[in-house]
């Protein structure tokens, strides 16, 4: 298999992953619930233009230059936004990495780690940003709607805010890791905010599944 | 012996954790052999197979495969190496032939040419129900099939399992031990841990007992009573008295 097979081919193995665990969350593993989650999602949509309206409606017809106080406001909620797809990011790397524990079996194959690692990645930037997509269409929305076609710009903040955070969630992940090894970290996790809580919640599951070997004497 | 005749060759290999793990272990196994490496808890068997299949990094000592050096060439090592673990991984919203396509990717098998082998597989091990259903419903013994399953699609010549019996049923242990043996008389190596040591009394062509990271004694069956100087003493007997000899002299 060519190099580039081999990335379509474990991409692929990715996405189906990734949709499968996505689909069970959002139906809670039942099978006749897939309609019931479709229609709650898109009812979860609509109703999410109302309180979008309320918080953003105003500023649809913003111009620049823009006064302190509005930056202040707009700095704040990119921000807290992209604090929230980094808590997501965290989450996601964890899961995808060690949770599902799979890194045995792929480092004991002959596939190349790089091409691996970096389709992991790609799939867990892809999954946040769609998320954040998702949650930011009905706010855009309403932008759009009172304040005309520009604002479909906002998208692009938000895949870039996505995109930011995925890279800063892989990296923090792999330096807690590095620095303080997973059972360390879970001891933290007690003392944590809830924004940092799915970093600190890494727990190794198995020594075996722990990439960085510090937990394979006697602490994990 | 030299590098071709053997199927895996293992010299000086070290690995210290807090302690040390594994204390400059030789061990040599014969290409078509079915070996059993046993030992207490934390006598170094699992850190030992896990350097041999390239998931850890020796501190020291060679690891040669088939003629090939596991550590320089990693890659052609474990193209030819098959690795079970005791806590099987399967993807959980996956299904056996699923799971068994995608292993066989890893190895760069294409699909047309895994799905037969991954069918026959699965059947052999008594699986077929459920072909077609997630592995999420799935006990520990049945992912402990599908793993094996996964680990022998790639038609490997060296299948390395730690205690692929723990946690099967009676039925399912004669159905892996088939395979296994059916592996073995098509000329492939199985080395396996276990600490059911009827299965190494029957199934293994020789037997290594390790501790403290150090192996104390090995050979057939047979070998090991006469070196234990008592012909018909029990592996069990003989396993605690050589586990014993060793904590007493640590």
């Amino acid at each position: 298999m060519s190099s580039a097979a081999a990335l379509t081919w474990f991409a692929r193995h990715e996405i189906r992953l990734a949709w499968r665990e996505w689909l069970a969350m959002m139906t809670a593993g039942r099978k006749g619930r897939k309609r019931a989650a479709i229609i709650g999602l898109t009812v979860f949509a609509a109703v999410m233009h109302l309180p979008a309206y309320a918080v953003i409606g105003r500023f649809a017809d913003l111009q620049a230059p823009l006064d302190k106080s509005t930056l202040i406001v707009i700095t704040a909620t990119v921000f807290l936004a992209w604090a929230l797809m980094l808590s997501q990011a965290i989450e996601s790397v964890t899961r995808v990495f060690y949770a599902r524990a799979d890194l045995d079996l792929i480092m004991s194959s002959p596939v190349t780690l790089a091409n691996v690692f970096s389709v992991r990645i790609a799939a867990i930037a892809l999954s946040v940003v769609a998320m954040a997509l998702l949650l930011s269409t009905p706010f855009v929305d309403v932008l759009v709607i009172g304040g005309g076609i520009r604002w479909f710009a906002a998208f692009g903040v938000v895949i870039a805010i996505g995109l930011s955070a995925a890279a800063v969630a892989v990296a923090v992940t792999i330096v807690l890791f590095h620095l303080i090894g997973p059972s360390r970290t879970g001891w933290l996790r007690k003392f944590s905010p809830r924004s940092s809580a799915p970093v600190l919640s890494l727990r190794c599951r198995s020594p075996r599944s722990c990439p960085t070997e510090r937990c394979r004497g006697s602490r994990c | 012996m030299n590098h071709e005749e053997s199927a895996l060759q293992v010299r000086g290999l070290t690995k210290r954790f807090d302690r040390l793990a594994v204390d400059a272990l030789d061990l040599t196994v014969r290409m078509g052999e079915f070996y059993a490496l046993l030992g207490p808890n934390g006598a170094g068997k699992t850190t030992t197979l896990r350097m041999v299949a390239g998931l850890l990094r020796p501190d020291a000592g060679s690891v040669s495969v088939l003629g090939i050096d596991a550590l320089t060439d990693p890659v052609a090592a474990k193209q030819i190496t098959a690795w079970v673990s005791d806590e099987p991984m399967i993807y959980d919203k996956l299904t056996p032939l699923e799971y068994l396509e995608f292993v066989a990717g890893l190895w760069g098998i294409d699909p047309r040419v895994s799905e037969p082998a991954a069918h026959d597989l699965l059947f052999s091990l008594g699986l077929e129900p459920h072909l077609y259903e997630r592995c999420e419903g799935f006990s520990k013994g049945m992912r402990q099939k599908v793993a094996l399953a996964g680990a022998l699609v790639h038609d490997p010549r060296l299948i390395i399992l730690d205690e692929p019996l723990t946690g099967l049923d009676a039925v399912s242990a004669r159905h892996v031990k088939g395979l296994l043996g059916e592996r073995v008389r098509a000329g492939c190596t199985v080395i396996m841990t276990t600490h059911i040591l009827e299965v190494a009394e029957r199934m293994a062509d020789r037997i290594g007992v390790i501790a403290s990271g150090r192996l104390v004694a090995e050979g057939t069956l047979a070998e090991l009573r006469q070196q234990n100087g008592r012909n018909d003493t029990s592996l069990e007997d003989m396993f605690i008295a050589l586990v014993d000899t060793k904590a007493v002299a640590a």
